[in-house]
């Protein structure tokens, strides 16, 4: 069924939320493990189709995209598991440390890999060093591949405030990660 | 770090993250457990909330959200007219022709940079400030502006040991949250050869964000050749002109752009349609010089760049809101910099 005709306002929940399930799940299975751990995100899938189901009376398909709706009920939930993202941003996994190997320059240098590690290792507490909401829009953006009129609808903001918000936490990161914060090394 | 790599950081993060296929398969059972026990809404049924927040289910009654913002705006308005510089709202009418005088002047009187003694320091302090907002469920839960100061310790050889301390220094509440997290004031220390404190030490090669002495050495000085050069490395990204404009105060914010190309740069903008002067005294963390900005298609933002007139010193850099956009009234302040530059015999010390 493609999801053009997919309304889960006025469609069989059965048929709908089976369809949807299946376009969806994983990607918001995926997004969740990135964003809250392995454990916490099996719970939250079912959670976020759950919640949709319930919800649905709500949803307008004139204005938004199920997809977007979806995120939006997603990002909702993660919400109420800071702690369990605050682990899981922090943990620097084999991506990242491949990241390390293949920096460009960085082969003959021991410094410069040991500080390409600390910048791989510093994104971590960097996110988590963001306020809820711009994580919310970087990460919807970079992982989760929603454009910027998507972010809107899934957070119910103005798309202005999303399109400059992801302007500016992306110039924060640069700034932050090129060279200003390394708060994990105290003084 | 440009744009690419911040990408490339961002999408390898925890890129191995994953679940199981089973709890997938688990999760449908039970959604399809729960839709079996509902039934179709009839059309007439359904209840439309054109401005309920999409994904909090059914709401309790709330305030209404225009209302709210208004609200919000005007107490944030009042706050910030306390709190942060004075900003006109919007850009005044002056010709052109004003900036390119006003560039042309701190062009000429760009003294030559100061020598660094061997053994002593180039101290750069510059102070930030960041405006944060918090979003929940589709209305402000936070508002804050953030300031942070970072101090960078320059050798007098390039090649040499750079140490930087970096700080978030306070957090003005706007609108406060409704659980307070306590402010880490802890000083993160970095040291690195070549300024290189990111990834790559002295091999890095240099952008308009991290320049280094090869990077900016290679940089035209005729004013039209560096403005090619500026078009061909600014991202495309629909904020047309006011891009190059950000990529000049970025070199410009690092504090190590030598007399010549700043000159340079001063005279490249100056070639730059809508670049205008936008305020004749603005303060920027007490220092006053002269804006010079341009306004982004949108009409949504200005991107400021603050001039002492007098020395040709770059004062520090800003981004002002022109609309009311969301909760953001106009004339915010949403991003600025100040930077001070002098020489010091001892890491640690700051002039």
């Amino acid at each position: 069924m493609p999801e053009s005709v997919l309304d889960p306002a006025t469609g069989d929940p059965q048929q709908v939320f089976a369809a949807l399930f299946d376009l969806h799940a994983a990607d918001i299975g995926r997004y969740l493990a990135r964003r809250v751990g392995q454990r916490a995100a099996e719970d939250l899938v079912a959670e976020v189709f759950l919640e949709a189901l319930s919800s649905r009376n709500t949803f307008d398909l004139a204005r938004a995209s199920p997809r977007a709706w979806l995120f939006g009920i997603a990002t909702n939930l993660i919400r109420r598991h800071f702690r369990a993202e605050e682990r899981a941003m922090r943990a620097t996994d084999k991506a990242g440390r491949q990241l390390v190997v293949v920096e460009p320059g960085a082969d003959h240098d021991v410094a410069a890999r040991l500080d390409a590690a600390a910048t791989v290792a510093r994104i971590g507490g960097a996110l988590v060093a963001l306020t809820p909401g711009d994580r919310d829009v970087l990460l919807l953006n970079a992982w989760a591949g929603l454009a910027t009129a998507e972010i809107a609808v899934a957070l119910d903001i103005p798309e202005g405030t999303v399109r400059s918000r992801l302007h500016r936490v992306r110039r924060h990161l640069r700034t932050a990660l090129t060279s200003t914060t390394s708060t994990e090394e105290s003084a | 770090m440009n744009d690419n790599e911040l990408d490339l950081l961002l999408t390898s993060h925890r890129s191995d993250a994953n679940i199981d296929t089973a709890a997938l398969t688990t999760a449908r059972t039970r959604l399809l457990a729960v839709a079996s026990t509902q039934t179709q809404s009839p059309p007439e049924m359904l209840i439309r909330h054109e401005r309920t927040p999409l994904g909090s289910g059914p709401s309790p009654r709330r305030v209404s959200p225009s209302w709210r913002i208004g609200l919000v705006a005007a107490a944030v308005a009042v706050l910030l007219a306390g709190i942060m510089f004075a900003v006109p709202a919007t850009v005044r009418n002056s010709a052109d022709a004003a900036a390119v005088t006003l560039l042309d002047q701190a062009a000429s009187v760009t003294a030559s940079d100061p020598v660094i003694p061997a053994g002593q320091y180039l101290y750069m302090e510059t102070h930030a400030h960041s405006l944060s907002i918090d979003m929940g469920e589709g209305h402000v839960t936070s508002i804050s502006i953030d300031e942070s100061l970072i101090q960078t310790w320059r050798p007098a050889i390039w090649t040499d040991q750079w140490t930087r301390h970096s700080q978030v220094i306070g957090r003005t509440w706007i609108v406060e949250p409704a659980t307070r997290e306590p402010l880490n004031t802890a000083v993160g220390k970095l040291s690195a050869p070549c300024g290189g404190f990111y990834s790559a030490g002295c091999s890095q090669e240099g952008s308009w964000q991290t320049p280094t002495p090869k990077f900016m050495a290679a940089l035209p000085r005729d004013p039209e050749q560096l403005l090619e050069r500026l078009k061909n490395d600014a991202p495309n990204n629909g904020r047309g002109n006011a891009e190059l404009v950000v990529y000049v105060a970025d070199i410009l914010r690092n504090g190590l752009v030598p007399a010549d190309l700043r000159v340079s740069l001063y005279q490249t903008l100056s070639l730059i349609e809508g670049v205008q002067i936008t305020e004749e005294l603005a303060n920027l963390d007490g220092r006053v010089g002269t804006a010079i900005g341009i306004v982004d298609p949108s009409g949504r933002t200005r991107q400021d760049i603050i001039i002492d007139p007098a020395t040709g010193m770059f004062i520090g850099e800003r981004e002002v809101t022109l609309r009311n956009d969301g909760n953001i009234p106009a004339g915010t302040v949403t991003t600025a910099s100040s930077v001070r530059t002098v020489v010091v015999p001892t890491v640690a010390s700051t002039g």
